[in-house]
């Protein structure tokens, strides 16, 4: 017994160091500050701690830290099979550099051809978290096979909820939903954030009872906008629909080819910093502005077209009426 | 708080502790208080406890804050009816809680932490990482520099190679 208390009392003496000098966050040992590092809620955070010193850049590289960041901000994650191996690929960043590829949104792209000679993604891995305030609704991973000649020539469409409508623990309002879209090519381990996070528009659709959340995201030098989309159905309040398509300037569909080399595209380019969102809301406006005008204008072409073969038509029957009555 | 009695007694309950600062100040607290510290509570089964616990890398302003917040949140560990005090309402230590960490200078609540982290008393470790924490939420590397006063230590290369790698964390 009197050694254990002997060795206590050594414990205590020999731990006597900056009690009585001011005490500097450097003082406080590595274990303690991952426990802090851990409690931090966003990787932005975590992010620029590290550019802060060379101690907090190796503290702030701690692996487990960003897994259970990109686990707490993508529960679908969990759900990815060999994401811990896909991840280890890009570069041994792991989950560090797919927080860094995956939270930001995607800066705009020069061109839609990826730098590295058309290699396209093969599989496509879309990890899909919807929450309603801060209840997760719905976390999923849909795998979609991009090789095919179908995939690439048909619209491009993913669906993680298709027509099976579940219930939310409250009525949903479809103005505070939030979505999470990640696209990952699992070959590579790079990964594109492919939602706006908060919707860009929340449309009435009283036809089919059902609001309509859209999260578009505006790739390619704007060219082509992935729609991220949640249809809601308006007398039970649920979630009916969630899918990814993408749409042109014209309001047209994609080929899954266009929308892979984009994703492609936009993967390997840079990411928006902290204005992102006001920059990517005014990029979709813009998007959305460009439509609008382009579909004006056609209509007015449309009209013209109208007006000039009513106008032959008709010139063309009162010939005939004259050609008749003067016989 | 600061009781001089030598000898630890029975008071009113459990088996008095006395808890000895870096600087002298002693502290007489319930077992039941003491024992919230892992450290102390092995030294309690130990049976080590007898001349007091000194505690040389503490100073009495933190064993203060210390034992205060012990003796608030001796409720929860304690066994029921072995406190003195009634045990407080969840929301009353929530304030506490929050009050206690709220005002701190970063030196004070640093050794805090450290002082937590030796003594090993768990929650009080969690609540005063998560104010650091909260405080190095949505800031920038200068401000993070500024608020803890770190100092830059890399080369101006090495700066521009990890901004450029995190650029997206805080550039607009």
């Amino acid at each position: 017994m009197a050694s254990v208390c002997s060795a206590a009392a050594v414990s205590l003496d020999g731990a006597v160091a900056g009690a009585t000098t001011t005490t500097a966050i450097e003082d406080i040992p590595g274990d303690v500050l991952s426990l802090v590092l851990r409690r931090l809620d966003d990787g932005a955070s975590l992010a620029a701690l590290g550019c802060a010193c060379s101690a907090f850049r190796e503290l702030a590289a701690d692996a487990e830290t960003w897994r259970g960041l990109c686990l707490a901000t993508w529960p679908s994650l969990r759900d990815v099979d060999g994401l811990d191996e896909c991840g280890g690929v890009t570069g041994g960043g792991g989950y560090r550099a797919l927080f860094a590829d995956a939270f930001p949104l995607p800066a705009e792209a020069r061109g839609l051809v990826p730098s590295s000679a058309s290699l396209l993604p093969a599989r496509l891995v879309s990890a899909v978290d919807l929450h309603h305030g801060e209840v997760c609704l719905m976390s999923r991973v849909v795998e979609t096979d991009a090789s095919s000649e179908w995939f690439l020539g048909s619209p491009f469409r993913v669906d993680a909820l298709v027509q099976e409508g579940f219930s939310a623990p409250a009525p949903i309002t479809p103005a505070e939903l939030t979505l999470s879209w990640i696209l990952i090519d699992p070959a590579t381990g790079r990964a594109v954030n492919a939602s706006s996070r908060r919707p860009v528009s929340v449309d009435r659709e009283w036809l089919a009872g059902e609001t309509v959340a859209r999260f578009t995201v505006v790739l390619g030098g704007g060219v082509v906008a992935l729609d991220a989309a949640v249809t809601c159905d308006d007398r039970h309040g649920h979630v009916r629909e969630v899918s990814l398509r993408a749409e042109d300037g014209d309001g047209g569909g994609v080929s899954g080819r266009g929308v892979l080399a984009a994703v492609a595209a936009a993967m390997e380019g840079a990411r928006h910093g902290r204005g992102a969102e006001a920059a990517a809301w005014r990029r979709y406006e813009a998007f959305a502005r460009g439509r609008a005008a382009r579909k004006v204008k056609k209509a007015r072409r449309d009209g013209a077209v109208d007006f000039f073969c009513s106008g032959v038509a008709a010139a063309a029957f009162v010939g005939v009426l004259s050609t008749l009555t003067l016989r | 708080m600061a009781a001089a009695a030598a000898e630890a007694t029975t008071d009113g309950g459990g088996k008095m502790i006395i808890l000895i600062s870096a600087d002298g100040k002693r502290f007489e607290v319930t077992e039941a208080v003491a024992s919230q510290s892992q450290l102390i509570s092995n030294m309690i089964e130990d049976d080590c406890t007898e001349n007091g616990v000194r505690l040389p890398n503490v100073d009495g302003d933190i064993l203060t804050m210390v034992v205060d917040y012990c003796n608030m949140h001796a409720g929860d560990a304690a066994a029921a009816g072995d406190t003195m005090k009634a045990s407080s309402t969840e929301e009353e230590l929530k304030k506490f809680d929050a009050e206690l960490v709220q005002a701190l200078e970063n030196p004070v609540l640093f050794k805090l932490i450290l002082a937590a982290n030796f003594l090993n008393i768990k929650s009080l470790l969690d609540m005063t990482c998560q104010r650091v924490a909260d405080m190095m939420s949505g800031k920038t590397p200068e401000q993070m520099r500024e608020t803890f006063s770190i100092e830059n230590d890399f080369t101006p290369e090495e700066e521009a190679a990890i901004r450029q790698e995190n650029a997206w964390a805080f550039d607009d």
